[in-house]
């Protein structure tokens, strides 16, 4: 990968903002302090601008800044504000003051809770599935006065520290709305449960009768709008992991460079060299998907899905097991707590089975490969190609 | 180059395949006669040289194209569409040639160059030894110096197609007294002489084309040395390095093009009625391969954008060659199964499908094995043997 010194400096930037500031050494209020000076610092539009269509579309330095986020486990409302929020917001109508609302919101350093994003089911824009960031759309707002009345239940919701969220909001004629809502106002009651992760805390709002003002609710249909934000979370969640990787292996290897056995550094052995080796693997393929996924996205995003949809598989998937590889060469200090391995693996665990929907993007990619593979409709064709094959 | 003049290559070439590629010679397995090899590979290699699509890439001095490496690669990826057989000085042209215009001289590359693109003359690499495999600073081979002329006594073996080479470059030891990496040197040796015995072996494919070859006194003039003498150390990772970038890439597009076969020949089954093709465990494998395929073609691509930029490939090379090989044997394993129990039965094109299984076996050993890959990998993370003083 090219990264140019600008790119560099950008990436060093943004490290030293973080400064290795992890989010388990961080209690509720260091958390909103990380994400304070990220969203007052522009970054989040930073992510939105390298992965958009215009002129600051820059995918090395979105895969760089990604992987900063995942070298220093950033918390999830920074990726939530980043790779979906803010893409969304540029994304709805000019005229909605919807994005004018979330984004004052943010700036002030108050993180917005989703609805899970999923990309299997958005996969053609326009569309709503079954399962997606769109079907929780089970809200239904009814202009009362200058207030929107909204009742209905949003499953999946993922909120940790957040006092507000952007909810979708089903449309009477069809497609999706969104509205921006203060979760403490009236008629909105919580369900949360804990997660794998320790901070991260996901569940189910219930909404009777929540009265929100009239400009917090945008009825036209955004649903390609919030297509092209799964795809970026998407984007931004596969940068994550390659830093999630890339932290791992250098953690491991300075482990094994220190940890003595048998009278030498562990790392002197092949069995734990070649562990090494794999996360690497796993880490650089897991890059270079990525990168061309998000040049892909840049390139031609109505088409794009397919790469997206593979690389999400595969960062997910490298991330969970660079972070098995490396409890193992951590030996016994991997399984507790003493060095924090632990901490990379529950979040790779979090993001391979709740930001990544596994079954919707294998059952969407082996439709693709059917698809394609398939021969031309009409029936002497596929009689014409199985002799051939079988002849 | 723009996207027109891409666009521009890429039809040109098509329509040149189009005409000069023989339906007999697309999709078919590695050629198990010497005569459908020479048939295809060296007619394939034939075309294609002389038409100048070998060495696009090439300097102009050198009497090639002079274009960027993405042109090359962009016909790599026509050759894969289309199905073509691999060029019989495929291997030469993608180690030796870049080795010989990097140190060789003015006369060797005018007068070798051009017949290996022509395939007027046939190329093999006498690299690995019987007890010099993955240790190649081990090679005994011997290429004692009398005057102007090297005379050559030891054993090569993996010798792909030495029995139809007219030529081998060979890494040699000159300087006997010299320690295991020095005094190693690269020469180019004719096989058209009595004291060179080849003998094919027969591999798991069934097919002769690995040789191991016996020089019982060979000679080559001491004008075939290739740069200083007792240098050949440099020179054979300079070529082994060519082998992990550019050659490489020609393979892992090969395993997308090769998926898409696979996919193709599922969906053929599953319509058919095979209950294999239609299981659902076979299809999410399917889906594991092909994002496989994917992860290892951008793996690649990336590797060579580092390398034209003149960039350490060190911590991606050996990641490449893993997740192809690797990649690969999955794949290959994974078409047997999808195929059911007529998968390894002379039936349709399977014995395509079984054979390429059976061939990429070898590709996790040849090019530096995997276990030599995620050597160099530890060591380019900081892993090695005797890092760290002995504590106890």
């Amino acid at each position: 990968m090219f990264a140019d010194p600008a790119d560099r400096m950008m990436a060093d930037a943004l490290e030293t903002i973080l400064g290795g500031r992890r989010e388990s050494g961080l209690d509720s209020i260091g958390r909103q302090a990380m994400w304070h000076d990220l969203a007052r610092g522009g970054w989040l539009a930073f992510f939105d601008s390298a992965l958009s269509d215009t002129d600051g579309a820059n995918p090395v330095a979105a895969l760089l800044g990604g992987e900063v986020l995942g070298r220093n486990l950033a918390p999830l409302q920074v990726l939530i504000g980043a790779g979906f929020v803010a893409p969304l917001l540029r994304r709805l109508p000019p005229s909605s003051p919807v994005r004018t609302i979330v984004s004052d919101w943010m700036s002030d350093g108050h993180a917005v809770a989703i609805a899970r994003p999923v990309i299997a089911e958005t996969a053609r824009p326009g569309t709503a599935g079954e399962g997606s960031y769109t079907s929780a759309a089970a809200l239904h707002a009814r202009l009362h006065g200058r207030q929107y009345v909204l009742d209905g239940n949003v499953t999946e919701v993922i909120i940790s520290d957040a006092r507000h969220a952007i909810l979708p909001i089903g449309l009477p004629g069809g497609g999706v709305g969104v509205a921006a809502v203060d979760l403490a106002a009236q008629g909105i009651s919580q369900h949360l449960v804990n997660t794998v992760v320790e901070q991260v805390r996901c569940g189910e709002l219930q909404l009777l009768g929540a009265t929100v003002p009239e400009e917090a609710v945008c009825v036209e249909d955004v649903s390609d709008a919030i297509h092209l934000a799964g795809l970026t979370w998407s984007l931004l969640l596969d940068a994550y992991a390659v830093g999630v990787c890339r932290a791992l292996i250098a953690r491991s290897v300075e482990y094994a460079q220190m940890r003595v056995q048998f009278g030498r550094p562990i790392g002197e052995f092949q069995a734990v060299q070649h562990m090494a080796a794999n996360m690497q693997v796993a880490a650089e393929t897991s890059a270079s998907l990525s990168l061309a996924a998000m040049r892909e996205f840049i390139d031609a995003p109505e088409t794009s899905f397919e790469l997206i949809a593979a690389s999400r598989l595969h960062s997910a998937a490298s991330a969970q097991w660079t972070s098995e590889l490396a409890i193992q060469m951590h030996g016994g200090v991997g399984f507790t707590w003493e060095l924090g391995v632990h901490e990379w693996y529950r979040q790779a665990m979090f993001a391979r089975h709740f930001l990544t929907d596994n079954r919707g993007l294998r059952s969407r990619l082996a439709s693709i490969i059917r698809l394609r593979a398939a021969p031309a409709a009409d029936g002497t064709m596929t009689a014409r190609m199985l002799e051939a094959i079988h002849e | 180059m723009s996207a027109d003049g891409a666009s521009e290559l890429r039809r040109g070439f098509r329509a040149w395949l189009d005409e000069k590629l023989p339906a007999e010679w697309r999709f078919t397995s590695h050629g198990a006669t010497d005569a459908a090899v020479r048939e295809m590979r060296v007619g394939i290699g034939e075309r294609l040289g002389r038409a100048g699509w070998l060495s696009l890439a090439w300097p102009e001095r050198h009497g090639g194209g002079g274009r960027p490496t993405s042109d090359r690669i962009i016909v790599v990826e026509e050759l894969v569409r289309a199905g073509a057989p691999e060029p019989m000085n495929a291997n030469a042209l993608g180690i030796f040639a870049p080795t010989l215009m990097r140190f060789g001289t003015p006369e060797q590359c005018s007068t070798h160059l051009p017949a290996m693109l022509s395939h007027e003359s046939l190329w093999c690499q006498g690299f690995s030894e019987p007890d010099a495999g993955s240790d190649l600073a081990a090679i005994r081979t011997r290429g004692a110096i009398f005057n102007d002329e090297i005379v050559i006594t030891g054993q090569k073996v993996w010798t792909s197609y030495a029995h139809l080479s007219d030529y081998c470059y060979l890494l040699v030891r000159t300087e006997a007294d010299a320690e295991a990496h020095r005094g190693l040197s690269l020469v180019i040796v004719p096989m058209r002489q009595p004291q060179v015995r080849v003998h094919p072996l027969r591999n798991i494919a069934g097919t002769d084309e690995f040789c191991e070859v016996f020089f019982d006194g060979a000679v080559a003039p001491i004008d075939n040395l290739v740069g200083e003498r007792g240098d050949g150390w440099k020179q054979a990772m300079f070529a082994l390095g060519q082998e992990r970038s550019v050659g490489l890439a020609q393979r892992s597009l090969r395993l997308t093009g090769e998926f898409g076969r696979l996919a193709r020949r599922c969906e053929a089954e599953a319509r058919r009625g095979n209950p294999d093709a239609s299981d659902e465990l076979f299809r999410g494998a399917l889906v594991d391969a092909y994002v496989t395929s994917r992860a290892v073609e951008a793996t690649v691509r990336r590797a060579l954008e580092i390398d034209g930029a003149g960039g350490d490939l060190s911590a991606i090379a050996p990641v490449a060659k893993l997740a192809w090989s690797e990649g690969h044997q999955r794949q290959s394993a994974l078409a047997l199964d999808v195929l059911g129990p007529g998968a390894v039965l002379g039936i349709a094109d399977n014995e395509t499908w079984w054979t390429t299984s059976l061939f990429s076996r070898a590709e996790t050993i040849y090019g530096g094995t995997s276990e030599i890959q995620r050597n160099l990998l530890a060591r380019s993370l900081g892993l090695a043997r005797g890092m760290g003083r002995r504590v106890r």
